[in-house]
């Protein structure tokens, strides 16, 4: 289908997606920086893919992840430690920075009773302009073009393997964590249960107010780390005006593909991530602008969301003919 | 109704080639277990269900009933188990809803209001069209469903399950009225399952089971035990053996116990006492939002009384959290689908629900031993027979009865010594139901203090050694079931007799 919208701006489709695929898996250097682009997208994936799978409508991973970069950005520019001290202290920071973030809505829910669902949402915009507001006023570089920090100090930046950021291990290892957390601990098993029928757990023992502030906090948590990472491991090392992107969003979109697993959700911001490389080398080597590649996105995430359920209501519906039949000619 | 089948999505056959037939001006009982096809059929009739095959005759006329307008139009009325009424409109405005005659846009009160009291008096009904209907009985409630219907001017009325709801004399008084409409020559199509009520008034008696016709019988003719063999398919006992009486030591103790509504400050629990003793089932009775509901909340932990003590254990649990409470209650409760069951999540998660709290369920510092977990599992599914494919299938696809099976061997495998059951067989078939009743047997047997709420005041009388009337928030009379009869019990709920 997306073939049809290239082919209607007179571009060849096999042209575009032979880019695609060079620049987004041709190569080692192309797959690395690939998994790299992925690396924020697994863990605004799976913070709301866990918040969702524990019935916790936490859509602030914007907001949390600005508030992470922007802690690890100036703490990054001033702090004075070993780097093996400074890189793991400067990460968590960040994500407690998101945790706090998502920590002020979880008190508005706990003692106001406000939905998460609204002030989650604002937050992102109150995280947004805030952010400008610090990267323009006080803590603004002079020297550099666009409304920006400093850069953190070189010894801060992450190691890469053979163009292979750490911070993807990080975030992957992370994720691995997520997963198993949810699977087996008991506070997993709750919020769980919490997101199948919140009504279960409460008659079942489980403490809903102390868990949904859990979420909210542990959630904030894997947002705000995600945007620590862009500051330590991306391309700039410094916080600048648009960093967030479309991360968050995109982390939400990825979660409702994924169904809220943990493990989907990683594989689903993976592919993302390749076609989110990929679109840049497709806009050198073609005329496609690399938006499309957005465009592409919104086309899978309805035909696969579509599908699930089309395949389910059809499925049923044959089913239920077949034994029609059978029952009829049984009569 | 000539063969209709209904198979729904994506397996279930609810109806299989089922033949019905109504004279006009006869009393026609449809009866059989839950899941038997009955409430289909009759969405069916009503146009509410699309029948996967089969046709409708009409006077000898095949018709299309596809909406439920178009059944109104054709005659034919249903009044379903749960009303469709606004609360805040009075009768005559509900009795009118849909069918307005107006005059440029304008309802001519006074004269609807004439007309609507005209079908009230002409049928014997004793509700005043003024009234609103927050304010009336569940009762009076039902009888302005039919009113409603008889405004239309439908000649073939459905009613499901029009007794669940009501005492023993207000069953009666709709029995009358149903005589009438049919002394008037309407058709009446009556579904329950309730035998000796169905032998009473119908003409004709129509048994389904699994979704089959098993046979029409002039009701004459048939006895109830007959009639229960053919829906459930061999003979059931309704015998229940019990160990003599003999409590121990009390184990939930309620004292002085009161709650006012916050919106209505309308007394919703007024100065309730209630004890309960190890090895006795004690029933609470009552017509359905009188109390009851609010008082198990109150046990659980779900809402707060604003004055009174609860003990179990001889523990003040009044200011417990849920959790808490949970350490020392079994409870089931009374919507599978609201709290006792998470519907798509597996079975093994919905069995270990509670017993997750237990030290012995755990490994490490935060972990489930999902090894423990897993076996305890398997051997409640043993042990309660719950019929399963594995233990990752979800509860959803489960009967109603396998359902409630989760739940029960859940709670009852949590060993406490206080269990509650609020309405533990409601929508349950015949031989689920009487599972149930035997494990609620034996746990009062192995010395459990049970404490039984329920609508059904057959099951109270059968299961419980003594019982506490409950009405308006009050517990106004304490009875034991073996020294008073059915009708003693109704008069209490109803604040006949004081």
């Amino acid at each position: 289908m997306s073939s049809v919208f290239i082919k209607m701006q007179r571009n060849s489709p096999l042209e575009v997606y032979k880019a695609l695929y060079d620049y987004g898996l041709g190569s080692w250097y192309s797959f690395s920086s690939s998994l790299n682009a992925a690396t924020p997208l697994i863990l605004t994936g799976v913070s709301a893919a866990i918040a969702f799978a524990s019935g916790v409508v936490n859509l602030g991973q914007h907001g949390q992840l600005l508030m992470g970069a922007i802690v690890t950005a100036i703490l990054g520019v001033y702090l004075d430690t070993w780097r093996w001290v400074g890189i793991p202290l400067l990460a968590v920071t960040g994500g407690v920075a998101g945790a706090l973030w998502a920590g002020i809505v979880a008190a508005m829910r706990r003692f106001y009773r406000m939905d998460e669902f609204i002030s989650t949402l604002m937050m992102n915009f109150v995280a947004e302009y805030f952010t400008i507001y610090l990267v323009t006023y006080p803590f603004l570089d002079k020297k550099a073009y666009v409304p920006a920090t400093k850069l953190i100090k070189r010894l801060y930046f992450m190691p890469d393997i053979n163009g292979l950021s750490v911070a993807f291990l990080v975030a992957l290892v992370v994720a691995a964590f997520c997963h198993w957390y949810m699977r087996t601990t008991k506070r997993g098993y709750e919020f769980r249960m919490m997101g199948y029928n919140v009504n279960f757990a409460k008659i079942g023992g489980c403490s809903i107010e102390s868990n949904v502030t859990l979420v909210l906090l542990y959630t904030g948590f894997l947002s705000g780390l995600a945007g620590s990472l862009l500051i330590l491991g991306g391309t700039q090392h410094r916080f600048m005006k648009g960093i967030g992107a479309n991360f968050g969003w995109d982390g939400v979109m990825i979660a409702i593909i994924a169904n809220n697993s943990v493990i989907e959700t990683i594989l689903y911001a993976l592919f993302f991530g390749i076609l989110k490389n990929g679109g840049i080398g497709m806009e050198f080597e073609t005329s496609v602008p690399s938006e499309f590649i957005v465009f592409l996105q919104a086309v899978i995430v309805l035909t696969v969301v579509a599908t699930r359920s089309a395949i389910e209501f059809y499925g049923q519906r044959i089913k239920s003919l077949v034994k029609l039949r059978k029952v009829v000619t049984k009569g | 109704m000539v063969k209709i089948f209904k198979v729904y999505p994506p397996d279930v056959v609810a109806l299989s080639g089922v033949d019905l037939s109504l004279e006009r001006g006869e009393i026609h009982s449809v009866v059989g277990e839950n899941g038997a096809g009955k409430s289909t059929l009759m969405r069916i009739l009503y146009g509410m269900v699309k029948p996967s095959a089969g046709f409708i005759f009409l006077d000898g006329k095949k018709v299309n009933i596809n909406t439920p307008s178009k059944a109104m139009e054709l005659g034919i009325g249903m009044v379903h188990q749960e009303f469709m009424l606004v609360p805040s409109f009075t009768v005559y405005e509900n009795v009118i809803l849909g069918q307005e005659r107006t005059v440029a846009g304008f309802i001519n009160k006074a004269e609807v209001k004439v007309q609507v009291q005209k079908i009230i008096d002409a049928y014997g009904f004793d509700i005043d069209s003024n009234a609103q209907v927050s304010q009336l009985s569940v009762a009076a409630q039902q009888k302005v469903e039919i009113v409603k219907q008889l405004y239309r001017k439908i000649e073939l009325l459905i009613l499901d399950e029009p007794t669940a709801v009501l005492t023993p004399q207000e069953s009666d008084e709709l029995f009358e009225r149903i005589l009438e409409l049919k002394r008037r020559g309407k058709t009446i199509v009556f579904i329950s399952h309730k035998l000796d009520e169905v032998l009473k008034i119908s003409d004709r008696i129509t048994v389904l089971r699994k979704g089959e016709k098993i046979a029409t019988v002039q009701s004459k003719n048939i006895t109830a035990s007959e009639l229960a063999k053919m829906m459930v398919g061999k003979s059931v006992t309704f015998q229940i053996d019990k160990k003599p009486y003999n409590p121990k030591e009390e184990v939930l103790l309620i004292k002085n116990l009161h709650l006012r509504s916050k919106r209505t400050s309308k007394a919703l629990l007024d100065d309730v006492e209630i004890s309960v003793r190890a090895g006795e089932i004690v029933g609470i009775a009552g017509v359905e939002g009188n109390g009851q509901y609010e008082l198990v909340q109150a046990i659980v932990g779900t809402i707060k009384p604003d004055k009174g003590k609860i003990l179990v254990n001889n523990v003040d649990v009044t200011t417990m959290s849920i959790r808490d409470r949970r350490r020392l209650i079994c409870y089931v409760p009374q919507d599978r689908k609201y709290a006792a069951l998470a519907l798509k999540a597996s079975i093994l998660e919905n069995l270990i629900m509670t017993h997750h709290l237990k030290r012995d369920f755990q490994k490490g510092l935060f972990s489930i031993n999902w090894k423990k977990a897993r076996q305890s599992a398997s051997e409640m599914t043993k042990r309660f027979e719950i019929v399963h494919r594995n233990l990752e299938e979800q509860p959803q696809v489960l009967s109603g009865g396998n359902q409630q099976k989760v739940v029960v061997a859940r709670e009852f495998s949590l060993g406490h010594n206080l269990i509650l059951l609020d309405q533990p067989t409601r929508g349950l078939d015949i031989a689920s139901t009487e599972y149930i009743h035997k494990l609620i047997i034996l746990m009062r047997d192995s010395l459990k203090a049970i404490l039984l709420i329920s609508a059904d005041l057959d099951e109270l009388m059968e299961l419980s050694d003594r019982l506490y009337v409950m009405r308006n928030g009050r517990i106004v009379v304490h009875l034991v079931p073996t020294e008073v009869d059915v009708h003693t019990v109704g008069k209490y709920m109803l604040g006949a007799v004081d």
